[in-house]
């Protein structure tokens, strides 16, 4: 779907940096290559990343930034660090016109922002994109949960919350503790008694 | 080394992905996760959705769901409601050693048989020990005149537990001979419990008092007047279900009668 259009590939680190002095927070934002407008990412270690705006929006955090007008220059993100904010960006890119949020989107119309934008189905390739996308260790899936979360993105959320609870589904107790590192800090009888109320869940 | 453990976040996101079995067994995983996995923002659409009425019904009605994470509470009742439904009636609060059975034969006015066993000694009839069947043994009188009077003989099987009896069997001149005056049966249908039981779920029962006889060494054989005297060799009580027409098990025939005794 998005790969012939993808204008500025978004995962490759930016080199130069948009001149942002002395625009007002109502002009429109940046253009990148083929007239699109981007806007660059900065992570915790000071990675740059150019992404279009409009998968940008997937973002709720990025959406509120970028209306407040803080899309000029780079939007530093301390919090992410340079691998998490080149798969994030990557994600948003492969999921443009997601329905799960492209609808979001479209009330957010102005002035036809978003025409190219129309929802689409996700297809067999995205969703394999999203299975290789959380095909990653444990703490690298809690960093992108961690990331999903701070940057409200409902597409990312859904694929990484996914993987997560697909990862606890089928484990019992003793391997959920195993999995996540946890100490039973129950004594015997507590543990006990909480079985004995959740007994259903453990047939 | 053990991984470290996840980010507060990370716990909060996966929980709201969770379904309802996982999310019980992730209750029990650390009290931490336990105060996560409890948050009524996750239980609450989960009632909802599953018991809709019965969750909106209960909260406003019971004491007991006003704990602490109510709704969790309350899903965990519904949910272990439903296999509750199937699972065995419980265990009988009388048991067999409690019980003592008398029985009683009458010929016309007359007491011809009289058997008294503690439950402790009751034998179980046959090679199955848990069907309500048992073996009372040889009465104290051991010579009875059984044909052709089979009408005048009156049967009583009576049940004491601490000072209170019931009467299972009382059947006056309704003896079935059978088994060419090998055997004699009295039997009586009993009322249905005044409550639930496992007993009534199975159909009503049937007492049932049978007598073996055999021939009797000092009588002639013939007999006078066509009279023929019988040795009692053994006498067998059982409750029977009408409905499968087999003897009930144990635990149901006690559950039967602990209607006749209240506690």
């Amino acid at each position: 779907m998005s790969s012939g259009d993808s204008g500025p590939s978004s995962s490759k680190q930016l080199v130069q940096q948009p001149a942002a002095a002395g625009r007002s927070p109502n002009q429109p934002p940046l253009l990148g290559a083929g007239g699109r407008k981007v806007i660059v990412l900065k992570s915790g270690d000071e990675e740059e990343f150019e992404v279009d705006l409009l998968d940008a929006m997937q973002s709720r955090t990025l959406r509120r930034a970028i209306e407040d007008g803080c899309g000029d220059g780079p939007m530093p993100l301390p919090n992410l660090t340079g691998p998490v904010l080149a798969k994030v960006v990557e994600l948003f890119r492969r999921h443009r016109g997601d329905p799960r949020w492209a609808d979001e989107l479209q009330e957010t119309e102005k002035e036809g922002m978003f025409k190219d934008y129309a929802p689409q189905k996700p297809t067999a390739e995205v969703k394999g994109f999203d299975r290789e996308f959380v095909s990653v260790d444990r703490d690298a899936l809690f960093d992108l949960l961690r990331a999903a979360n701070f940057l409200e993105a409902p597409g990312l959320l859904d694929v990484t919350c996914d993987a997560a609870a697909d990862a606890v589904m089928n484990m019992t107790v003793e391997e959920v503790r195993e999995y996540f590192g946890l100490v039973n800090d129950y004594t015997p009888e507590e543990e006990a008694a909480l079985r004995k109320q959740h007994e259903w869940a453990f047939q | 080394m053990p991984p470290s453990p996840p980010p507060w976040e990370v716990v909060v996101l996966l929980s709201h992905r969770l379904d309802p079995k996982t999310l019980a067994l992730a209750s029990c995983v650390s009290r931490s996760w336990s105060a996560v996995m409890s948050s009524d923002d996750l239980w609450r659409p989960i009632c909802h959705s599953h018991f809709p009425s019965l969750s909106s019904l209960l909260l406003h009605s019971s004491a007991s769901f006003t704990s602490r994470s109510p709704y969790r509470s309350l899903f965990c009742f519904l949910r272990s409601a439903s296999p509750r439904r199937r699972r065995d009636p419980p265990l009988p609060r009388l048991a067999l050693s409690q019980l003592t059975f008398s029985v009683d034969v009458f010929h016309g006015e007359t007491p011809v048989l009289s058997v008294v066993k503690r439950g402790c000694a009751l034998k179980h009839a046959g090679s199955e020990n848990l069907i309500f069947r048992f073996d009372m043994g040889k009465g104290a009188r051991e010579v009875l005149e059984v044909e052709p009077e089979a009408a005048k003989l009156r049967a009583v099987w009576g049940v004491v537990v601490e000072g209170a009896a019931a009467v299972l069997v009382d059947c006056r001149g309704k003896g079935r001979v059978m088994g060419a005056g090998s055997e004699v049966w009295f039997s009586e249908e009993l009322p249905p419990p005044a409550c639930c039981s496992g007993a009534a779920a199975k159909g009503q029962l049937v007492a049932e008092l049978g007598m073996r006889l055999g021939p009797c060494e000092g009588a002639r054989a013939g007999g006078e007047e066509g009279k023929a005297r019988r040795r009692v060799m053994g006498v067998k009580v059982g409750l029977m279900s009408m409905a499968s027409w087999r003897y009930v098990r144990v635990d149901d025939g006690l559950r039967y009668l602990q209607h006749f005794f209240p506690c």
